[in-house]
């Protein structure tokens, strides 16, 4: 039964009273009253004693209505007197005037009691003094003053208690029940509950503990629903199919990724056996290996099954179990870990075949495939090395990389660049493929070519190498290379002998002009011939450049320039020549019409733009302004002079003099340009066109 | 010199002293000069707290009307306040009628106010004795107040005597009250009295008594004064007194003394007494 705490306080402190009250009614109040009873007929006794003396004198003196007077004042002044008797010497009656009053009830007949004193004078009896006095009254006050010195007593008691009791409900009982409400919320964890204000005192002390233990706890539980959701979290999206079972098999609870995976809902799963799910050979599998040792052992381990999904698709899987047992040891319930191996499977097989094809590459590749670790040991070494380098795979596997394939002589070299690359994984080779010479187990140098790449496994730097003997392709270009210098040779030759036959025909021309009569045709045949001469400046350019097929054309206009100055005895001094073609160069096939152009658009200027010994400039600029989407680059061609100018109404397409024929047929038809002619202060030459790609010739 | 001035500091401080011993005699003529407390003596009839609760407030009304000032005194026996009368101790007293007559010579005394209605003595038994007349009570014990009282005393045994041939055997308890009481309760197969005391006795005790005789009457207790206070002071109480008898507080004060009404007496009223022949019976206070 339970028994609150006001109760086990109040019931000692209530037994307490009533054992007190009973003391006091039971025992200290007879005694009271038989004490108080004493001292009363003491004091009336002495009060008689007193009245005694007082009578011997009147009753020497015979003095009757004294007497009475006396008496009837005393029964008067002392309500508690019942009766005075008194007689004389011989017993007969003074006092009182008629019979002596009895008791008036039978309750003061208890309580009355009878004094008798003698009266004498000397040795002379006088008389006999009889009293009877009623306690009742004072009794019953003393009863009165008893009770309520006992109420008193009581209210203080009970103001002690009612104290007490309003204390222990404010300092204990309240924060107690307070304590017991919020340890069931609690227990309901519920921590929210009111914060329980501490007092300086014992209960504040528990009340302060508590708070620091819910704290204590709030937080431990805060920290167990995080440990909880991330449980539940982790359980039903962990990427791995979880389920539990029961001891006899049927799965209890299951994870979402579990259902996810097989396609089912919770409540087809929950209730029926996990080997339902299996494939039949599984299921044989389970019942006749797996689960007579997991009985045993409690565990099991990475078990491949194969489960059935809800479309009847198969999944590979790899199945832990761990058993939990209860206290008489039997397995009560076990948890399964199973993992989806499906996609697994296919990449072991991808990579078993990968592997196979790589052995297969490796094993009939041609060039040597050579693997060194971080030490310079050999890891790998195939077929191919095998017959390259002349040592077998048991050979080569384990030895040092550098002593079986690099000769002696740069050893060294190899050995310092090494140690950059085991640290960096880089060095001067890596990532290219390099010619250098290697050894044969034989001694016997030979050209290979490398590719060396750099591979980190375990944090550490491997070298990879592809070595191809190239012993026959170096014979092969020595061979290929001095023909290629035979040819150059001979082309420098066919466009020297060109450049010889153009200046022998410009040559002819200057003989053939000393028998053409008139100027007009003296000026065809000089253009002519500066037409030769620019041509066979283009073949002397190239000739004379270490590369063949390509003119520096700032170099050509220079001198292409010089020279119409000179054969036009124009004064560079009065007029200028503005050049501007640093850094391009052309083939053959754009370098000869651009040469034919500029050479007739200069020579115009020079002829034209300056008459009357006028000075002037004459500006060339060349520039590349950008690239065709076929990747051909675009060029711009300005001939500006600041001379007399064109004729307004010259318009190019109704140019008929051969020199701006010739520039616009070699713009639009050679290069495939365009050209523009821009009036202003002089004439000025706009042409855009596209550098010529070389033909293949036969 | 030196002798000469002792002798001459000598006789100056006997002058002085002498002075001053003459000094008390002065006070005592100059305090009778004034006269401005008097004396008032009572007959001890009761015991002397009901006399002083019966006197006091009377003597408190006499002083705020007269504008005197007076001193209550007793005696605790009829002997003391005889002999305090015959030495005349008292300026006014209340007294026995035929004590007024036998220190009339002494101290002469002088009525001023008694009661109008007279005394007579009485002798009363128990109602149940089988006494019926006073010749019946020869031999018997009579309770008596006192030997000199005159209607309760001296009048009965002089009759008894004289008329009645009865000797009895005197037994004096102090007050008329007594003499009631010793008679009911049988202590004493008579007793003396005089009717007013008995009227003033309670129902219980008048009711137990039976008068067998009753003597001639004669003047009540006057108020007298002494012959040393004047004239105007003694007929200032006077008045004082006689009228108590128009308030109802006055006749209220008179009726415990017990006085019904008040009237002004003479010596003469007195002077018959000394006539009755109870001189023999008086029993003059021994000792003195």
């Amino acid at each position: 039964m339970a028994v609150s705490l006001r109760t086990k306080i109040f019931l000692p402190l209530l037994s307490l009273m009533a054992l007190l009250i009973g003391y006091i009614y039971g025992y200290w109040m007879p005694q009271s009253l038989a004490g108080m009873d004493r001292q009363y007929q003491e004091a009336t006794k002495r009060h008689l004693e007193s009245v005694v003396e007082g009578m011997i004198p009147l009753l020497l003196g015979r003095e009757l209505d004294t007497i009475y007077e006396n008496f009837d004042a005393l029964l008067n002044n002392n309500s508690d007197w019942i009766s005075i008797l008194l007689t004389d010497a011989p017993g007969r009656s003074l006092y009182p005037l008629g019979n002596v009053p009895g008791p008036r009830s039978t309750a003061q007949v208890q309580n009355l009691r009878t004094l008798t004193m003698q009266i004498a004078y000397l040795d002379m009896k006088l008389g006999t003094l009889t009293v009877t006095v009623d306690l009742s009254m004072h009794l019953a006050e003393w009863k009165r003053e008893f009770h309520r010195a006992v109420l008193v007593m009581l209210v203080v008691l009970v103001g002690i208690v009612l104290s007490i009791g309003i204390v222990l409900e404010r300092t204990v009982v309240r924060p107690v029940k307070a304590l017991g409400t919020a340890a069931q919320s609690m227990g309901q964890a519920r921590f929210d509950a009111l914060h329980l204000k501490a007092g300086d005192d014992e209960v504040g002390h528990l009340v302060d503990s508590f708070n620091a233990m819910r704290e204590n706890l709030a937080a431990s539980y805060n920290l167990i629903s995080q440990s909880r959701d991330k449980y539940s979290a982790l359980y039903n999206e962990t990427p791995v199919l979880l389920h539990s079972e029961d001891a006899t098999g049927v799965i209890v609870e299951v994870n979402d990724f579990w259902l996810k995976t097989l396609g089912f809902e919770r409540d087809e799963v929950l209730g029926k056996k996990a080997t339902d799910f299996y494939a039949e050979a599984s299921r044989q599998y389970a019942a006749e290996v797996v689960r007579p040792a997991f009985l045993l052992d409690g565990f099991c381990k990475d078990i491949p099954y194969r489960f059935v999904k809800k479309n009847g698709e198969l999944v590979d899987v790899l199945l832990s179990a761990t058993a939990e047992r209860d206290e008489n040891g039997n397995i009560a319930r076990c948890l399964a870990v199973i993992v989806d191996v499906t996609d697994r499977r296919k990449i072991e097989n991808r990579l078993l075949l990968s592997e196979q094809k790589n052995r297969a590459i490796t094993t009939t590749a041609n060039d040597a495939i050579i693997m060194m670790d971080e030490n310079g040991y050999i890891s790998f070494w195939n077929p191919a090395a095998e017959s390259i380098f002349g040592y077998a795979a048991e050979e080569a596997f384990g030895s040092y990389l550098h002593a079986v394939i690099v000769p002696d002589r740069y050893i060294r070299d190899y050995e310092k660049g090494f140690q950059h690359f085991r640290e960096t994984g880089k060095g001067s080779a890596v990532g290219k493929t390099v010619e250098m010479t290697a050894k044969r187990k034989d001694g016997t140098e030979f050209p290979v070519e490398l590719s060396l790449s750099a591979l980190r496994m375990e944090g550490r730097w491997h070298a990879v190498g592809f070595v191809r003997d190239i012993t026959q392709r170096k014979q092969a270009e020595s061979k290929i290379l001095a023909s290629l210098e035979e040819k150059e040779v001979l082309l420098q030759e066919v466009h020297h002998r060109v450049k010889n036959n153009m200046q022998v025909i410009a040559s002819l021309l200057d003989l053939q002009l000393d028998f053409v009569q008139g100027r007009r045709p003296q000026e065809f045949f000089s253009d002519i011939k500066n037409r030769i001469r620019a041509m066979a400046l283009v073949h002397e350019r190239l000739y004379r450049s270490k590369d063949l097929s390509n003119v520096d054309f700032h170099d050509y206009i220079s001198v292409l320039v010089q020279n119409l100055y000179r054969f036009y005895s124009v004064n560079p001094e009065k007029i200028r020549l503005q050049l501007d073609a640093e850094g391009i160069t052309f083939g053959i096939d754009t370098a000869i019409p651009l040469g034919l152009i500029v050479n007739e658009l200069v020579t115009n200027s020079l002829k034209y733009a300056f008459p009357a010994n006028r000075a002037g400039e004459v500006s060339v600029m060349l520039r590349e302004v950008g690239e065709e989407s076929d990747g051909r680059r675009l060029y711009g061609l300005t001939v500006r002079d600041n001379g007399i100018g064109v004729p307004e109404a010259l318009e190019l397409k109704d140019i008929t003099t051969m020199g701006l024929y010739l520039v616009t047929t070699l713009v639009e038809h050679q290069l495939q340009g365009s050209i523009n002619l821009k009036r202003g202060e002089g004439t000025e030459f706009i042409i855009r066109f596209k550098e010529v790609k070389a033909q293949k010739r036969v | 010199m030196n002798q000469c001035m002792r002798l001459c500091l000598f006789f100056f401080l006997m002058s002085f002293a002498s002075f001053f011993w003459q000094f008390p005699a002065l006070e005592q003529h100059a305090a009778y000069a004034g006269q401005q407390t008097y004396s008032i003596g009572v007959v001890p009839q009761f015991e002397q707290r009901k006399l002083h609760a019966i006197w006091k407030p009377i003597i408190e009304d006499l002083e705020k009307s007269t504008g005197l000032t007076f001193s209550l005194n007793s005696t605790l026996t009829i002997e003391a306040f005889e002999k305090a009368i015959e030495r005349g101790e008292f300026d006014f007293v209340y007294l026995n009628p035929y004590h007024l007559v036998q220190v009339h010579d002494a101290q002469g005394y002088i009525p001023l106010v008694a009661d109008k209605v007279p005394l007579r003595g009485i002798l009363v038994v128990r109602k149940n004795s089988p006494i019926h007349t006073p010749a019946e009570l020869d031999g018997k014990v009579v309770a008596f107040p006192s030997p000199n009282a005159i209607g309760a005393t001296l009048l009965p045994k002089a009759d008894l005597n004289q008329l009645f041939h009865a000797s009895v055997k005197p037994l004096y308890v102090k007050t008329h009250s007594s003499v009631y009481l010793h008679v009911v309760k049988d202590l004493a197969a008579a007793g003396g009295g005089v009717e007013k005391t008995l009227q003033e006795q309670n129902e219980e005790i008048r009711s137990a008594l039976r008068t067998i005789y009753t003597t001639r009457s004669f003047p009540s207790h006057p108020v007298a004064a002494h012959p040393r206070v004047p004239a105007d002071i003694r007929e200032k109480v006077r008045k004082a007194l006689l009228s108590l008898n128009s308030s109802p507080e006055g006749r209220e004060m008179l009726r415990k003394v017990p006085v019904e009404q008040l009237i002004p007496v003479t010596y003469s009223d007195y002077a018959v007494m000394s006539s009755w022949g109870i001189e023999k019976y008086w029993q003059p206070v021994s000792g003195d």
